[in-house]
């Protein structure tokens, strides 16, 4: 056994790591240890998550993709799972299974696979652009959607996945390699970004962990150097990502917009900045509202002063001009509390530090 | 005019800036003018590049994609190029275009957005293939004539933007909804599979001019990293594989 590789492991997971090790050899071929060289860890990870997060129950379980080294070792290791695979087209959408049918779906390895779906060409003139220009995550977003619905209400998904932001990334990419774990990779993703992509399919997360898995004896600590300078997070930079997930919103309908109005700017979505982007635009909104309210009030007045109005309607004018006039009040009152607001984070340290990352996500999000 | 970029931006280049910052207004839209606001830097580069690799010749130029603002300002920079545009699938194999018909194609933050075109993805190991960019690259050598070039820019996914984004836990892509960032290697690799040889290349900082990256860089000299090619555009000028 590689003893490199239990250096930095977590201690609960050496048990599953040992029975893998026992095992692999009786169970799988010799070209299947080949190319499962480097996954070991990763196995031994996957089931002592999915033993702490369901366990030997009797369930139904689905695996996505074909039949290979994972199912024969998770079909030997939980021995009361009933397990069948998927292995057709994962992108194609109405996959050839009952609704409500599972309550487990293995998700491995899977989703960095996905390219969009694939679109027939068409004599639209913004066919190119519109429709193939762009990574809009059509395929990820059906495969989760579909396995939304043909999990049972109360069904589960484990998700596994290379994370795009690891230590592992950021050494290849020093080393003047392109970041990603395996280049043939379509997407490496973030956790925001994936995040983000299950709460638009109706999926919610109940566990989550990131393990080095492919260089658990590897020192990156000279990383996290460059990490202390800028402040930023350190945490959720080793090499894969661990979702257990469940469903929050059953049957959700997304519809996959072709054109690109997806966004998966999960940092500028819910930074300070957008806030305040935000605040800024409804003070404009209240501002304009303000001056209309006004102007309207007067034109009424001047209606109003003509005489030939009669008397009843000018009573229930006036009453409305009184509600309006209430209303511009409380508008006022917003508008200054939120000025105030405004102003306080304008003027806070943290916002002024954050400069930099403003300027940049201006850069970034101009197009 | 943005002074703080004039000053910063390559030395050789600040000529094709100061153009650009003249003449966009009397150029383009305000909606492009909007659209395009930090792109002026890469504008000047491409126009600096082009000019010193080809200058204003009587050229059959064809540009990949739709006529937008970088055509308008090709045609009022080089009065000379007769320019048309391509801007049907790139990835298909069969482009609607005669064999040999152009001397110069360019293509400005175009590979960037091609996506595969096989279908049988799952077949193919579910990988990127590069399937799309290498039919596009294809195509273009065969509409160009024997002493054809193309002029190629795309975001490099080595840059130290890229790396910035990494370290404050954001997408790691310049741009998310690119299909593919290159970087130099992963693209020269392409290009040498389709035996087309690389005249001039060179990797300038197009979207970050007036930044302060020097703790990147003193960190990836501090950890014995790879500091070639850092900066954010990679400008490519291509020439043709004559055997076809």
């Amino acid at each position: 056994m590689d003893n490199g590789a239990l250096k930095n492991l977590d201690k609960k997971f050496i048990k599953y790591y040992e029975w893998v090790n026992q095992n692999k050899d009786l169970l799988l071929s010799v070209e299947e240890l080949e190319i499962f060289q480097y996954h070991w860890v990763r196995f031994a990870v996957s089931l002592g998550l999915l033993d702490q997060y369901y366990g030997n129950k009797e369930i139904s379980v689905l695996e996505l993709g074909g039949l290979d080294a994972s199912t024969k070792l998770i079909s030997n290791y939980f021995t009361k799972w009933k397990i069948s695979n998927y292995s057709e087209d994962l992108r194609k959408s109405d996959w050839n299974i009952k609704s409500n049918e599972f309550d487990l779906i293995l998700n491995m390895e899977v989703v960095e696979h996905l390219t969009d779906q694939y679109v027939e060409k068409t004599d639209n003139p913004e066919y190119c652009y519109d429709y193939n220009g762009k990574f809009i995550y059509s395929g990820v977003i059906n495969c989760l959607l579909e396995s939304n619905r043909i999990l049972k209400k109360e069904g589960r998904m484990f998700l596994s996945t290379p994370n795009g932001l690891s230590y592992l990334n950021m050494h290849k990419m020093l080393l003047g390699d392109p970041s990603h774990q395996w280049l043939n990779h379509i997407r490496e993703y973030s956790i925001d970004e994936l995040t983000d992509l299950f709460a638009k399919t109706g999926l919610k997360i109940n566990n989550f962990e990131c393990v080095e898995v492919l260089c658990a004896d590897w020192d990156f600590s000279y990383i996290d150097k460059v990490l202390e300078l800028t402040n930023a997070k350190k945490e959720n930079r080793w090499s894969n990502l661990f979702f257990d997930i469940s469903v929050r919103e059953k049957n959700k309908k997304e519809i996959i917009i072709k054109k690109n109005t997806f966004s998966a700017n999960k940092l500028f979505d819910h930074s300070i900045e957008r806030n305040l982007l935000d605040k800024e635009r409804e003070l404009l909104n209240d501002k304009n509202t303000v001056i209309d309210l006004k102007q309207k009030l007067q034109n009424e007045q001047e209606m109003n002063a003509q005489p030939t109005e009669q008397g009843s309607i000018i009573q229930e004018k006036n009453l409305l001009i009184k509600q309006k006039e209430l209303q511009i009040k409380e508008i006022n009152q917003k508008y200054e509390a939120s000025v105030s607001e405004y102003n306080r984070i304008s003027n806070s340290l943290g916002w002024r530090l954050l400069k930099p990352i403003r300027f940049i996500l201006k850069l970034i999000l101009r197009r | 005019m943005d002074q703080k970029i004039y000053e910063n931006i390559d030395q050789r280049f600040a000529k094709y800036y100061k153009w650009v910052e003249e003449n966009k207004e009397s150029l383009l839209s305000q909606a492009e003018l909007e659209k395009y606001q930090y792109d002026w830097p890469r504008f000047a580069l491409s126009i600096g590049l082009m000019d010193k690799y080809y200058g204003n010749k009587e050229l059959q130029v064809l540009e990949l994609g739709g006529e937008g603002v970088s055509t308008k300002f090709l045609r009022a920079y080089f009065p000379n190029w007769n320019i048309s545009n391509y801007c049907d699938d790139l990835r298909q194999k069969n482009w609607d275009l005669k064999d040999g018909q152009y001397d110069l194609i360019v293509s400005m933050e175009v590979v960037e957005h091609l996506s595969d075109v096989n279908e049988d993805h799952f077949e193919w190991n579910a990988s990127f293939l590069y399937s799309g960019l290498m039919n596009c690259l294809e195509e273009s050598n065969r509409v160009l004539n024997k002493k054809g070039r193309i002029f190629l820019t795309t975001p490099n996914a080595l840059s130290n933007i890229h790396f910035y984004k990494m370290i404050i836990g954001e997408i790691p892509h310049q741009y998310s909804p690119h299909v593919r960032e290159y970087t130099y290697e992963e693209l020269f690799g392409v290009i040498e599979r389709m035996k087309m040889p690389v005249r001039n290349y060179e990797c300038l900082e197009a979207l970050c001019v007036c930044w302060d990256f020097s703790y990147i860089t003193d960190f990836i000299k501090e950890s014995k990293g790879n500091s070639k090619n850092r900066h954010s555009t990679l400008f490519f000028d291509l020439g043709v594989n004559k055997v076809k």
